[in-house]
């Protein structure tokens, strides 16, 4: 069986699969997350943003997240969330939610404006009605990379940075899937039987190459990222869905999302322009001190929903897709990361009753990481279960020296990055390590990490950093003290380096 | 005697606090904080005017690190190419003297130079160059300047072997010397017989050095130098400053003047604050608007504007504070230092 | 708290004379410890490691952003004292103030109190370990007319205290001292950690024997070369302009002064360092006396007792400038 996308469904269907026996393989066109697993704001939902406006998502939830906190902890800090309304929000709106709430199992506890505050100091101070929920943060990489790592232990081959270019058909079947592989830029063939496409906001181009219609709203959300956790809970807006109505904390930074706005294609666009002044503005309402503190980027996610007009009102459940032309083409659109173990069950039951094979479920069972004790003195050492779960045993821990500052990561964990197969680019390194995702944005270890990567894959250095310093670049221009950071980079790498910039 | 108070301590307070003495100003020059030309690369990109060259030239040779001009090239400490007009000797080399092949020695892991990735670059602009990394008997923290640890006259002799065990006719070394211990250079040359050359590094020692030698040189001119303080308030009264408010520790004094040279520095080094747009720290002068990096104090013919748009009579500018067309990364160093040349010549009229 | 303003330049560490340090291996330096940390919810878990600091101030001094580094480091090590049990130097300390008053024992036996208007304060360090120092202090004060008195019943200022997070027993001490404060106009100190404490945590008119020195005339017995150690906390926590009247002191009394680029570099004696992490703050020490000997002086001039005990620790002569200093009629 071949799975085509290596975000969170395809991983979590990789591993459902091969946890089954099934002979299974999974080929990603970029890094694990290329797509909306990598441009999400992290929530674990409680169920509650969904609870009014689609309430069989919001009941998925709700069990899922129980479920995730118990085979996936490493990942997840289970910061608990808060729903809270200001003056002049819909007085109705509390009354729906607490009785949607209730209706689809999502465990929301009304508490006193004082108690809230009280938990949660940062908080405005006018907030009126207020409910504390099981939300959490949780990081998708990491889980995404531990589905990944259970999967090629029962035996799954899984290849990253290998596009899928083109789908032979033989009557009503695919017949070959031929793809690009990265490393060598050479062509591939394989023979699945069956093909689950799970190529989220691709699965529309994807289904396509066999010749199959697949209806699908692509719609964007941004995000700010501020540096410090400006809260502890995820805090959320207790009103009808709405931009800036979230602020995760999430590792060292606070997330600010989202919006919705329909997109033609799955390619990541560019942010608009006003989009962070506007995430600013009304997640600053209920955090006040969101006014003050420093925008390091901006990004965003496609997601990939169902066929028809998207946008908030599109249902945010997933579905399974099979079209008669390319019978043993099996596609799956829709959903929440929050979802994606109960998307990949439902798929797998399916896809497994495609080949005749009997097949039970047991991810809802069985841990995703092991439990690892912390391994001395040290933030670093303190955040690297989060980061790696069980492989945080596998670190030789020799090279205890700091590369990137921001978000304390050692040589040692670089090291190990550079030596997996699946490392190729400097923002592969970054998104196992989180070397370069901090405040300066990879100005402090960008060159220490290039030098590695020299010494390490005698890559070519340029190009290499080129990669990099594109990606960074697509989110750094946000307003306000962030701008002097991006002075001193620009100083360093155009001026005194001669990389990057305009060329004159 | 005219007093000036110069604000800011980089390459344009320091070059222009110095000129002033010179002329019989009583000078009192107030800074804080690393500057943005200690950032720098202690070379000089873009052109110095002529008065301005050699009067920059005798203050470094003075300071025993002279600076050599004309078309320059160097190695930077991850490998790139560096141009530029004016450079301490053994960071660069002329037109005929490009060194044949290199040794990249550097410390493992540390920011002054990557010998690796060095290396690979060199190669690649067409040097034959390999990389090595030098032994130690001690960590070198990364984030540590390394020139504490070469100061030793035991350290020396140990570096003096590495450099011989090294293949290459040339031997680039990270910037390790402070500038006291820069004729350590000569010495290295002269007992490992091979040619070495210092790495163009910024955030590092020679931009440190750089400003270190304009400060001697200010001093010497009989410039009061008041580190570590900043000015909090200025005392106007019409288009005049009378006087300035300097804040240092817990302590608070004022200082009277009969003209000020703004030559605080950019966003970069809280020069001009950052609030949405740029704007005056002392809420008196008019900015250019906007945010890009070429903007900051309005000004005419060297002298500051009020924010109403009148025309200062004591106040002047110079360096990355000052609006200008195109400012262009990596250039500002030969800017801070035309700048000052040339106001002290306005500030005369005062 | 201002960390946010980080640029990553690198300035405050390659500033720090701890992380500089030939032996200071293990301090992950001002940047990691005291502005990046406090990101962290697993900040703690940098440890004791985050003692080591001397709170010298040159990471604040070198900073382009303004961050008071050294005030969010007094914070992190604040939160950390609370959650882990103090080193064993550390731990002496508080119980030495707990037993009688003051950080080290010593039995002073120089108290005046004769219900002057102004009070000299030695501090603990000046009290246990240098009585000859305070003696020369108070001479010094008695021939330019300061007449004063040296009270039994002022305790330790507090500060070491504070520097390792025992904030309410610095508090408890505060309380006691102004009830023996209040009685005086004036407070003279000679140790500037107590001055900086007295000045900005007590709010009382204190000042530092320098600061009273410069609009008379000095002559020095002090023979030969001698080059200086201006205290951090004096130069880079009180006043720049103190340590500069110092400097002028003393030049006017017709010391030898050789001036050295280091003169105003820590001698490793601040921060709890002395107490907490000895090697660290004797290879500091001997740093300094390297540069002293390469020098060619017969010894340092300094204002400081911590300053004078680490470096003459470090075989290097010192006088206080209590010391070098007599009035000129």
């Amino acid at each position: 069986m071949l799975v085509i996308g290596g975000g969170a469904t395809g991983a979590g269907i990789v591993r459902d699969l091969a946890l089954r026996g099934v002979d299974c393989a999974l080929l990603e066109a970029g890094d694990f997350c290329h797509g909306a697993s990598g441009g999400n704001h992290g929530l674990l939902h409680s169920g509650g943003r969904y609870a009014v406006k689609d309430p069989s998502s919001a009941s998925e939830c709700a069990h899922e997240n129980t479920v995730l906190r118990r085979t996936a902890p490493f990942c997840i800090e289970g910061t608990g969330g808060l729903f809270v309304s200001l003056p002049g929000d819909d007085d109705d709106f509390a009354l729906k939610f607490d009785n949607a709430c209730q209706n689809a199992g999502v465990k929301a506890q009304e508490v006193t404006a004082k108690e809230a505050l009280s938990i949660e100091p940062g908080l405005n101070p006018s907030v009126e009605t207020c409910y504390e929920v099981p939300d959490g943060s949780i990081d998708p990489f990491s889980l995404v990379l531990s589905n990944i790592d259970r999967a090629r232990e029962d035996g799954a081959a899984v290849m990253n940075h290998c596009q899928v270019i083109a789908m032979r058909m033989n009557g009503d079947r695919v017949d070959a899937v031929e793809y690009l592989d990265g490393r060598d830029g050479q062509k591939h063939q394989v023979l699945p039987e069956v093909v689950v496409n799970a190529g989220g906001a691709w699965a529309s181009s994807l289904a396509r190459m066999a010749g199959v219609d697949m209806p699908m709203a692509l719609d964007q959300g941004s995000m700010l990222v501020l540096d410090g956790r400006l809260c502890e809970h995820v805090i959320n807006r207790l009103r009808p869905p709405s931009n800036g109505d979230i602020a995760v904390p999430n590792h060292t930074s606070t997330i600010l999302g989202t919006t919705s706005a329909p997109v033609p294609s799955p390619e990541r666009p560019t942010i608009p322009v006003n989009d962070a002044d506007l995430l600013l503005r009304e997640v600053s309402a209920m955090l006040p001190g969101c006014r003050g503190a420093r925008a390091i980027r901006a990004y965003c996610g496609v997601r990939p929903l169902l066929g028809g007009t998207g946008g908030r009102e599109a249902s945010r459940s997933f579905s399974i897709f099979r079209d008669e032309r390319a019978e043993n083409l099996l596609s799956v659109a829709g959903g929440k990361l929050t979802t994606y173990r109960l998307m990949a069950e439902k798929v797998s039951d399916q896809a497994c009753r495609m080949l005749g094979k009997e097949g039970h479920c047991r991810t809802h069972l069985d841990a995703l990481g092991l439990d690892v004790p912390v391994l001395g003195k040290g933030i670093a050492l303190a955040k690297l279960h989060r980061k790696y779960a069980g492989r945080a045993l596998s670190i030789p821990l020799s090279d205890q020296r700091m590369i990137c500052s921001c978000e304390q990561v050692l040589r040692s964990e670089v090291q190990y990055a550079l030596e997996d197969p699946d490392v190729l680019t400097m923002t592969d390194v970054m998104r196992r390590t989180r070397a370069g995702l901090g405040y300066c944005q990879g100005l402090d270890c960008s060159l220490s990490v290039l030098e590695m990567f020299v010494e390490v894959k005698g890559a070519e250095a340029l190009s290499t950093l080129s990669e990099f310093l594109d990606e960074r670049g697509k989110g750094t221009s946000v307003p306000g003290e962030q701008v002097r950071q991006e002075l001193l980079r620009r100083h360093l790498l155009q001026g005194v380096y001669g990389i990057g910039g305009p060329k004159e | 005697m005219r007093r000036a108070l110069v604000v800011g301590m980089g390459a344009s307070g320091l070059l222009a606090a110095a000129l002033l003495a010179r002329n019989g100003w009583k000078v009192t020059a107030v800074g804080r904080g690393t500057p943005a030309s200690a950032m720098s690369t202690g070379c000089v990109r873009g052109n110095l005017s002529t008065g301005c060259l050699k009067h920059v030239m005798s203050i470094f040779q003075a300071a025993g690190m002279p600076l050599v001009g004309g078309d320059r090239t160097g190695a930077t400490n991850i490998g790139t190419r560096y141009d530029c007009s004016l450079s301490p000797e053994p960071s660069t080399w002329a037109q005929g003297e490009r060194p044949k092949s290199v040794t990249v020695l550097g410390l493992d892991g540390h920011p002054s130079l990557r010998p690796m990735l060095a290396a690979s670059l060199l190669n690649g602009w067409g040097h034959r160059a390999e990389g090595r990394k030098m032994k130690m008997k001690m960590i070198v923290p990364m984030e540590s300047s390394p020139s504490s640890f070469f100061r030793s006259d035991d350290a020396i002799e140990h570096l003096v072997d590495e450099v011989q065990q090294c293949s290459g006719e040339t031997v680039l070394l990270p910037a390790l010397f402070t500038l006291q211990d820069h004729r350590r250079w000569n010495e290295l040359e002269r007992r490992s017989g091979r040619k070495v050359m210092e790495a163009i590094t910024p955030l590092g020692e020679p931009g440190l050095r750089f400003v270190q030698v304009l400060e001697a040189g200010a001093v010497q001119a009989g410039v009061e130098l008041w580190g570590g303080r900043k000015v909090t308030a200025l005392k106007t009264r019409g288009n005049n400053i009378e006087a300035a408010v300097v804040q240092g520790g817990l302590d608070t004094r004022s200082v009277e003047t009969d003209a000020v040279l703004m030559a605080s520095g950019g966003p970069l080094v809280d020069g001009t604050l950052l609030r949405g747009t740029m704007e005056d720290p002392f809420n008196t002068f008019r900015m250019a608007s906007g945010l890009t990096i070429g903007n900051g104090y309005a000004h005419a013919h060297g002298r500051l504007l009020a924010k109403d748009g009148t025309i200062m009579e004591n106040v002047f500018g110079a360096g990355d504070c000052l609006s200008i067309p195109k400012r262009k990364y990596g250039q500002g160093l030969s800017q801070a230092l035309n700048d000052a040349w040339n106001v002290v010549r306005d500030m005369e009229g005062v | 708290m201002n960390e946010g303003r980080c640029i990553k330049c690198g300035s405050c560490m390659r500033a720090c004379p701890v992380l500089n340090d030939l032996e200071g291996r293990s301090f992950p330096g001002p940047r990691t410890v005291a502005v990046d940390a406090p990101r962290f919810p697993e900040r703690y878990s940098i440890g004791t490691d985050a003692l080591m600091c001397t709170m010298c101030h040159a990471c604040e001094w070198a900073c382009p952003s303004s961050i008071t580094i050294t005030r969010s480091m007094a914070k992190l090590r604040e939160g950390l004292v609370s959650t882990a049990a103090p080193l064993p130097g550390h731990r002496r300390m508080k119980e030495n103030v707990k037993r009688f008053g003051r950080t080290v024992e010593g039995d002073f036996e120089g108290w005046k109190e004769n219900g002057k208007k102004t009070l000299y304060f030695p501090g603990c360090i000046g009290l246990g370990r240098q009585p000859e120092m305070v003696a020369a202090v108070s001479h010094l004060l008695d021939s330019i007319g300061i007449e004063h008195d040296i009270s039994s019943k002022a305790m330790c200022c507090g500060s070491p205290l504070l520097k390792i997070g025992a904030n309410e027993e610095a508090e408890e001490l505060r309380h006691r001292n102004m009830m023996v404060f209040s009685a005086y106009d004036l407070v003279i100190t000679s140790c500037p950690g107590c001055t900086y404490q007295l000045r900005e945590h007590y709010g009382i008119n204190v000042r530092h024997l320098v600061e009273l020195l410069s609009d008379r005339t000095f002559t020095s017995s002090a023979e030969g070369r001698w080059a200086l150690q201006v205290p951090c906390h004096l130069k880079r926590g009180l006043s720049p302009w103190a340590a500069e009247d110092m400097v002028d002191t003393l030049v006017k009394a017709g010391v030898d002064l050789v001036r050295l680029k280091e003169e105003d570099s820590c001698c490793g004696g601040g921060g709890g360092l002395l107490s907490g992490f000895p090697e660290t703050s004797m290879s500091m020490a001997r740093s300094k006396a390297e540069v002293y000997v390469r020098a060619g002086v017969r010894g340092v001039i300094t204002a400081c007792p911590f300053c004078s005990l680490n470096l003459r620790k470090a075989g290097i002569e010192v006088l206080d400038v209590s010391q070098a200093l007599s009035w000129k009629e």
